[in-house]
């Protein structure tokens, strides 16, 4: 079905062009986030993986209020800061014992009014211990996993809740005002 | 004040509210109208204006009243997040931080929060009252968080301390 929105810049439709990937992400590009709300952390901005984002490569910052979600502010981060970014804590009793890191992947998602729409995925490893060398179980949250799934990050657990809590600080310490 | 709450939504609502200093207030009649993001609660302002109470007595009235739909939302059945709340509420008005809002985070929890110069100092509480503090300032690289698990409640006056 073709956009019914009004006013979005011709280059922004999808058309089904091409799909990137990941590692198609360079480390100068940026990603710019709206916030409907000024208070990052409240509904619905505050979501903690599959952060909604405009991919700088795709889309002109001058034109980043032309495609929805519509916003009058937004934040942004260099793609290499989320490169760089993992957050590990070792789990030492109970299930899935080992250490636990949590990284980003990027996933090109285009909507049919904004080619530029990616989204911010966690990634989560579980390695038998600090130094990584054995890699025991590795999930990564889509939106879908994370809302009707039963995600092990999400578990009810004080050690699950901080971790993904820290996760969260950690994406709103990345993500500056321009 | 008492350790009484009330949840406008719920059947079993009190018909009186007792707030410090004895005061009380009598439910009358109550419209709750959530619409995001900014949540408003409409009660009866005649029955408000013309009962005599004191302004932290109806501001109480008015942000509780908020909390509970917001905890009503979120499907929370723990009676321990409504009595935190009412007491986090109460200690605000202590603290002369008249200016708190009620919301949600993206995460089913519940929110409070105030705006102090561009510093957003939020007080999220999950379903299972586990509490974690964020402040989340202009230079957004200096925000921090501290977690306050149910095992290890904090004192609410040093929780709105930081708010």
């Amino acid at each position: 079905m073709p956009c019914q929105t009004e006013g979005v810049p011709e280059y922004l439709h999808w058309n089904g062009c091409q799909v990137y990937n990941d590692s198609d992400f360079a480390s100068e590009d940026s990603l710019y986030r709206i916030t409907e709300n000024p208070n990052e952390i409240e509904f619905p901005s505050g979501t903690i993986t599959a952060l909604s984002c405009k991919w700088s490569q795709l889309i002109a910052e001058s034109d980043i209020f032309k495609v929805p979600p519509f916003g009058k502010t937004y934040k942004y981060a260099v793609i290499q800061s989320l490169r760089d970014f993992s957050l590990k804590r070792v789990k030492d009793n109970g299930d899935n014992t080992g250490c636990h890191k949590l990284t980003c992947e990027l996933e090109h998602i285009p909507e049919e009014c904004d080619y530029s729409h990616c989204v911010i995925l966690i990634k989560h490893e579980i390695f038998s211990n600090e130094l990584e060398n054995e890699l025991v179980a590795t999930f990564c949250y889509s939106y879908e996993i994370w809302q009707n799934g039963n995600p092990l990050l999400k578990s009810k657990s004080k050690y699950y809740k901080q971790l993904r809590g820290d996760y969260r600080l950690s994406m709103i310490k990345i993500f500056s005002l321009p | 004040m008492n350790d009484t709450y009330f949840n406008p939504l719920k059947q079993s609502w009190p018909q009186q509210i007792e707030l410090q200093g004895g005061e009380s207030i009598f439910y009358n009649s109550f419209q709750a109208d959530y619409k995001e993001p900014n949540a408003q609660v409409q009660y009866d302002r005649n029955y408000l204006a013309e009962s005599g109470k004191s302004d932290d007595c109806k501001y109480f009235y008015t942000v509780f009243s908020v909390f509970s739909i917001m905890y009503d939302l979120l499907n929370f059945e723990n009676d321990e997040v409504l009595k935190i709340g009412s007491k986090i509420i109460w200690e605000c008005i202590n603290q002369e931080k008249k200016d708190i809002q009620i919301s949600r985070t993206g995460e089913n929890e519940l929110l409070i929060f105030r705006n102090v110069r561009g510093t957003f100092n939020n007080i999220i509480i999950d379903g299972d009252c586990d509490i974690e503090f964020m402040s989340i300032p202009p230079d957004r690289s200096s925000a921090y968080n501290i977690y306050y698990p149910l095992d290890e409640s904090p004192k609410i006056e040093t929780l709105v301390n930081n708010l």
